[in-house]
């Protein structure tokens, strides 16, 4: 079966992507920007901020995976996904703009948090979905810098890699 | 949500497409670029959303530290939720500040991609390249954020 390499290459030009990665993108941003007035942002903590981040990571660990499997899935569907909708709708600025702007303390905390919780998502997302993907019998290894063309081992065999 | 309000999210929501725009066409020359210069590598440095991430951190704090320094208010629930919004000028120029900061930066920057590809390079072996991204994307982010700040000082 002809597997389609989810970047190392990141994402390749065309005008349907970048015409899907505005549409996602729109999108993105219009459900980031709503949830930020849904729930307004508590300036000395920016709690909603971390809730979108990690909520957008744990849904791109699991489309990493999705689209992995779905090699013939088209590249413009993938994009505006991937690097439109959550692209958008997760935000490293805002982070950064609270960081410079919080005691040293609080901003550990926060950064710590971010990181931690965001990492935990997309590695439990991505394990989950290969877990699920594993159980149907279906799948290439995934992500990216994974030679594609070796058989895919299972999610079993890759978790003494990362441990 | 009154007609004035959702046009504020619609023009919001335009500069987040466009922000989007600019990341994808970042990362896909950079990437084409570091091919280029480099086939057949494992594993790349994903200079483009490092790109991206700074050049976001640098403009956010810039637009912001307009604001500050003009008096402009920036709160989002209050251009959202007003009905009539006052002053037209300050609603347009907080509109404005708004869509470039929010909008658009909010959008031109990205955590997802950032840690989805920090996990897969560790997971595929570049464990050092991993922790370096990590790393240097928010030192780097930090770094233009405060110069970001401090321009609009000097003025």
């Amino acid at each position: 079966m002809q597997q389609r390499k989810q970047a190392p290459e990141g994402p390749h030009f065309s005008v349907g992507s970048l015409l899907a990665v505005a549409l996602g993108g729109f999108l993105g941003a219009a459900a980031r920007i709503l949830l930020a007035v849904l729930i307004p942002e508590n300036p000395a903590f920016p709690a909603t901020t971390l809730a979108v981040n990690v909520t957008g990571t744990a849904a791109l660990g699991f489309f990493s995976v999705y689209f992995a499997v779905h090699p013939r899935l088209r590249d413009w569907c993938r994009a505006g996904i991937g690097t439109g909708f959550l692209g958008a709708f997760t935000t490293f600025s805002t982070l950064v703009i609270f960081l410079l702007g919080a005691p040293v303390a609080l901003a550990l905390l926060y950064v710590g948090l971010s990181l931690g919780l965001c990492g935990l998502a997309a590695w439990l997302a991505v394990r989950l979905t290969e877990a699920h993907y594993s159980a149907k019998g279906r799948g290439p290894m995934i992500l990216e810098g994974t030679d594609a063309r070796e058989p895919w081992q299972g999610p079993s065999q890759s978790s003494g890699e990362e441990s | 949500m009154s007609f004035l309000s959702l046009t504020a999210l619609v023009v919001l929501a335009l500069a987040g497409a466009a922000g989007a725009m600019l990341r994808y066409l970042i990362d896909v020359s950079f990437t084409a670029a570091q091919v280029r210069q480099a086939p057949r590598r494992k594993h790349y440095f994903p200079w483009g959303i490092f790109s991206a991430n700074t050049l976001a951190c640098f403009l956010m704090a810039g637009i912001l530290g307009v604001a500050a320094h003009t008096g402009v208010q920036l709160q989002l629930d209050r251009l959202l939720n007003a009905q009539g919004a006052g002053d037209p000028l300050s609603f347009s120029v907080s509109l404005v500040l708004l869509a470039l900061s929010i909008g658009f930066c909010g959008s031109l920057s990205t955590m997802s991609t950032l840690m989805v590809s920090v996990l897969a390079l560790s997971r595929s072996g570049a464990r050092t390249m991993a922790l370096a991204y990590l790393g240097v994307s928010l030192a780097a982010g930090l770094a233009a954020g405060s110069l970001g700040y401090y321009i609009p000082t000097l003025f």
